[in-house]
Parts: structure tokens; C-alpha cells; sequence
């Protein structure tokens, strides 16, 4: 099977705004690393960017576009976890993976702009992210509470889409995969 | 027409990555008791499901127009899928499978518009070839690449004919005719030359050398004359598609040769209004029987791109037996075989004692067979030598029943054109 490519495939997979985007919230993340000390946050948020970039430019476009997630995924726990408990590094954190889905959206082989298009998309995500914020405001962090809160969270918006799948029979097989 | 039919939608393996990330940043944030990994997990859980929630409606099929050109073995495939109204077509990823019989020269490159893609890609073809190319697969996919849903497409699927250019000659050469005694049977066709056959009025677009004067100046009414096509003789092209001795790869690929000879064969005597038919010889004998015109060349090519080696070899002498119920005895014969085995000169007997009188067209299956030898250089001289030995010694034998044309050269069939204009089954011209 052939795919549809660019030209420059290479840089094409690239996804240079996206790229931009994440890198800079990491970055922002890993200086509010509290230990061992903000300069290893900064190492990881760049060195997991730079690694996902070099994925993206390297690999194949189906294998590509899968696999620059993994360093990304080991970054956001890390830095998740050296990073203070405070409402700033909580909105980062939520922005950093955010932020990476508008790098997945920079695909080469869509027809348009990866940013205009995440535009339908991403309102989903950042709803429940805001969701997550008032959340996470109002249950004690450290607590066993928050992992039981969240799951909870996963599945009343898990039911939402299943019932907004029936509602809308037009939209076919949303209901059947959830 | 023919559509493909869509498999529905589903997620990506972008989409389970997702997933499987969130669930280890929970996992971290539950067992370090920390909430800020939880706030990463929040838009990779969510994303897969807005990605279901933006899929399309149910729309019709997207219509693919496509054609190929190129000449000898490229392959140039040019293409717009054109897409209904509720789906925007820089959504669309486009999948083109290409044949096995051919080679990728450059990838498929996709231009995306609003309301349609318009693709090409190059393929090659090493040798002769007749495939038929399967339509575009198209794919809607979000904008995140995490749900895709296959759409129905329509269209026609492409039929690629490469052959040798020497056989766009073979239309002018004048065979034999097909019936015991030439000249017993006239032609119904009248036409511009041949032998006289009478007067009719004239009329504007006639040409004034076809004038008869004569009764011309008799009646005072213009007149011209007509003629007696002269037709050639019928052709059968008889493919031999029995296993043989040089192993099912060969066999397939000597084959596939065969097969798009035997086309472009067709092609040209069909061009000249002469009949032709078909009879594939596997286990049994399949014959198109004589006929002219756009849909015998369709029928031909149908059944050529249907045609397969067979699982089991049949004697030869079923092959010359079967063919007498559709084909009549006299018919000049094109066997296309690669002469591997004793049975393939048997089958020329077979012919030649039931009245077909055979020419036979050897692919010859060396090149393909030193494919598959070692490639340290000495070996590979004397495995050459010897597979041209015993390649001559098989064409010696099946020529004391019928000529034969070794032909090695894939893309030239000047050999064989140059034997039928000037060989035994040229008419000769008094």
C-alpha cells in the first residue's frame, strides 16, 4: 500500500507548530520542577520534544505518528510528578497534553492546516479539562479520593458520548465501539 | 460501475495510544498520590471520543475518475475523487494499492481541494502486463487522526495493457483464411478496395477517384464503384495455462506474459475487423469463440484477466479435443507456451492433427529462472549456459511440428512479427 506523501515527507511530518506549542509548555512545566531541581525538568521537557520531533522526522508516517507519543507520555508524568501541587502546574500539565494533541493534528498526510482542523475537535477536551480544574479545586489533593473522583469523572463523560451516540443514530458505530 | 463497500468506523492505533497513556498517567498520579499527571490524562482520555462525536454523517459514495497513461513500462496513473457535499475532502486519506505485478516508481501524491483530491502515482512494469488496478481505498479520518471511517467509493477499475509496440503491426499482415479452399467464400464487406463489386450513385463525401466514368457519362447521373473487402484469415490465441516443470512462481509470471501478449495480439487483428478467439488451456479447455468488434475485445480481455495457471496439468491431447467444438479447424493458431515441458510440444501434435495449423510464441523462462540462481558469477555463467542449452534442445524438438519463436526479449516482439509477414502463414501475394 502506498500513502499519500508530500515531496519532503520528512519535513512535512515534522509539525513544526505543534512542536513549538508542546516544547514550550514543557519547558514551562520542567521549570517549576521542585526536585531534584528545575534544570533536570528543563533536560527532560527538551529532551522528550526533541526525541518526539526526531520520531516524527525518522520513522515511517503510520509508525511515526504513534510513536512520538511515548516520550512524550514518560515527560508528562515526570515533570506531573517533580512539579509542585498547585493550580499552575495543574493547568500546565492539562495544556501539555493539549498541547500535544494539537502537534498530532499536524499530520502530513491531511489535506488542510492540522491547527484549523483540531479546531473541531479539541473543545471536547479542554471542556473537560476545565471540568477537571473546578474538580481538582474542590477535593483535597493526596487524598485516594482524587483517583476514585476521576474515574468517575471518565465515566459520567463516557456516558454523555454513548447517549449523545443514540441520540444522533446518523453518526453510526460511535455507540457500537463505546 | 462498482463500488467497494465501507467498513465502517473505527478507532486508530493513535487513538489506543492515547488511551494507554492516559491510564499510565492515572496510575501515577493514584499510586504517587499526586493529581497534576491526572490533569494530562483528562484531554487523552476525552480525545478519542470527540473524534467519534465529529465523524460525518452518513453521506453517498465519493466518485473516483481515473486513467492511466505512459508507454512500455511506465505506468502513469492520474485521478480526482470527487466527494459529496457533507464531507470535506481535505478530511479524506487516500490508499492506492498497487499491483503485484508492478513495481511503485514514485508514491502516490494527493493534491486536496475542498471538494475533491486529485491524486497521481507511477508505477512500472518490468515486463508485458495486463492487471486491473482496484479502485482508490478512501478514508475519512479526524483531525487528530484518532477515529477513521472507510467510505464507499464508485468508479471503474482501471485496466492496464502494456505490451510490445511491434505488435500494433500484425493488424496489416494478411494470414491465410480460415476455410480449407481460399477464395471459395466472398466477402460481405464492401468497401474501398479489393476486388470489384459494383456501382452506386454518388454521393458528397465520395471521392472523385472512385468515380465510374463510364456510367457516369451513360446515365448523366454520377456513379462510383464499390469493392470486396478482402478479409484475412481467423485467429485463435491459445494460451497454455498448465503448471509446468519450472515451478508455480515462473509459471505465473511466464504467464502474466503470455496473458498481455495475447491482448495486444487481439488488440491488433481485432483493429483490422478480423476474428479472433481465445482458448486458455488449463484443466480443461475454455474458449471465447470467433467473433469481431469492441465487445469481443472486451470479452477477450475479461477473460484473460480472469485467467489463472490451473491446479492440475491436463493430458495434451484434451487440449486440441475440447477446442473443436467452438473453434473451426483451418483457424491459424498463435499457441503462447513456454515449451517447459514434453507436454507442451505433445499439444502442438494435438493441434496440427486436428486441423489447426499452430504457430507458437515461446516466452522463454530463463530470465526468470536465473533469478532464482545463486549469485556467485561462475555459477551463474554455467547455469545460463546449460538453461540455454536445454532451451534450444526444446525448441529443436517442437519445431518438427509447428515454427516456433523463442522470444526473451519481453519487450520486442519484432521476431515474431517479422515471422508472420514473411512466414508460412502469410498470405503470399500474386
Amino acid at each position: 500500500m502506498i500513502r499519500p506523501q508530500r515531496p519532503r515527507g520528512g519535513v512535512a511530518r515534522a509539525g513544526w507548530w505543534g512542536f513549538a506549542a508542546t516544547t514550550a509548555v514543557m519547558v514551562a512545566l520542567g521549570l517549576l520542577s521542585r526536585s531534584p531541581g528545575p534544570y533536570v525538568g528543563l533536560a527532560v521537557a527538551v529532551a522528550a520534544s526533541a526525541g518526539a520531533l526526531a520520531i516524527r522526522l525518522v520513522a515511517t508516517e503510520q509508525r511515526g505518528s504513534v510513536l512520538f507519543l511515548l516520550p512524550l507520555f514518560v515527560a508528562w508524568a515526570y515533570l506531573g510528578l517533580a512539579a509542585p501541587i498547585t493550580l499552575l502546574t495543574e493547568i500546565l500539565a492539562a495544556l501539555a497534553a493539549l498541547s500535544g494533541l494539537v502537534w498530532m493534528a499536524e499530520r502530513s498526510q491531511a489535506g488542510s492546516s492540522g491547527l484549523r482542523r483540531a479546531a473541531d475537535v479539541l473543545p471536547l477536551p479542554a471542556v473537560g479539562v476545565a471540568i477537571a480544574l473546578v474538580a481538582g479545586l474542590l477535593i483535597p489533593p493526596g487524598e485516594l479520593r482524587v483517583g476514585i473522583a476521576a474515574l468517575l469523572l471518565v465515566a459520567a463523560l463516557a456516558l454523555v458520548v454513548i447517549v449523545l451516540g443514540h441520540l444522533h443514530p446518523a453518526r453510526e458505530g460511535v455507540a457500537s465501539i463505546l | 460501475m462498482s463500488a467497494s463497500h465501507s467498513a465502517g468506523l473505527r478507532l486508530t492505533a493513535r487513538s489506543w495510544a492515547c488511551y494507554g497513556g492516559a491510564v499510565a498517567l492515572i496510575a501515577t498520579a493514584v499510586a504517587s498520590r499526586d493529581p497534576v499527571p491526572l490533569f494530562g490524562a483528562v484531554p487523552l482520555l476525552l480525545s478519542p471520543m470527540a473524534a467519534l462525536l465529529a465523524v460525518p454523517s452518513s453521506s453517498g459514495p465519493v466518485r473516483v475518475a481515473w486513467r492511466e497513461s505512459g508507454n512500455a513500462g511506465t505506468v502513469a496513473i492520474e485521478g480526482t475523487i470527487v466527494v459529496p457535499a457533507e464531507i470535506d475532502a481535505r478530511d479524506l486519506e487516500i490508499s492506492l494499492p498497487c499491483p503485484p505485478e508492478l513495481s511503485e516508481r514514485a508514491p502516490l501524491h494527493a493534491a486536496w481541494q475542498s471538494d475533491g483530491v486529485g491524486f497521481r502515482a507511477e508505477w512500472w512494469a518490468r515486463s508485458p502486463v495486463l492487471v486491473r488496478a482496484n479502485l482508490p481505498a478512501v478514508e475519512w479520518c479526524d483531525a487528530l487522526g484518532l477515529a477513521a471511517r472507510s467510505l464507499d467509493v464508485e468508479g471503474t477499475p482501471l485496466t492496464i495493457e502494456r505490451y510490445p509496440p511491434e505488435v500494433g503491426r500484425l493488424g496489416g499482415i494478411r494470414l491465410q483464411r480460415t476455410i480449407p479452399m481460399p477464395g471459395e467464400s466472398r466477402s460481405t464487406t464492401i468497401g474501398d478496395a479489393g476486388e470489384f463489386h459494383g456501382v452506386r450513385p454518388a454521393q458528397a463525401q465520395d471521392p472523385w477517384r472512385r468515380t465510374n466514368w463510364r456510367a457516369w457519362a451513360r446515365t448523366g447521373t454520377r456513379y462510383v464503384n464499390e469493392f470486396s473487402l478482402e478479409r484475412t484469415g481467423d485467429v485463435l490465441l491459445y494460451l497454455d495455462a498448465r503448471p509446468t516443470s519450472l515451478g508455480r512462481e515462473i509459471d505465473r509470471e511466464i504467464f502474466g506474459i503470455s496473458r498481455a501478449t495475447a491482448i495486444g495480439i487481439a488488440n491488433a487483428f481485432l483493429r483490422e475487423k478480423v476474428r479472433v478467439g481465445l482458448a486458455i488451456f488449463g484443466e480443461f479447455v475454455e474458449t471465447i469463440p470467433l467473433g469481431s468488434g469492441r465487445s469481443q475485445r472486451l470479452r477477450l480481455r475479461d477473460a484473460l484477466l480472469a485467467a489463472q495457471i490451473s491446479a492440475f496439468a491436463a493430458p495434451a491431447e484434451r487440449g486440441a479435443v475440447g477446442l473443436r467444438r467452438d473453434i473451426t479447424p483451418g483457424t491459424t493458431t498463435i499457441l503462447v507456451s513456454p515449451l517447459a515441458d514434453e507436454s507442451a510440444s505433445l499439444l502442438i501434435v494435438h493441434l496440427r492433427r486436428r486441423g489447426y495449423p499452430t504457430i507458437v510464441l515461446s516466452p522463454s523462462p530463463i530470465s526468470a529462472q536465473l533469478a532464482l540462481t545463486p549469485a556467485v558469477p561462475e555459477d551463474r555463467q554455467i547455469v545460463t549456459r546449460v538453461a540455454r542449452l536445454y532451451r534450444r534442445q526444446q525448441i529443436a524438438r517442437a519445431w518438427r511440428e509447428a515454427p516456433v519463436v523463442d522470444w526473451s526479449e519481453y519487450w520486442s516482439l519484432a521476431g515474431f512479427t517479422a515471422f508472420l509477414q514473411h512466414g508460412m502463414y502469410a498470405r503470399r501475394h500474386t
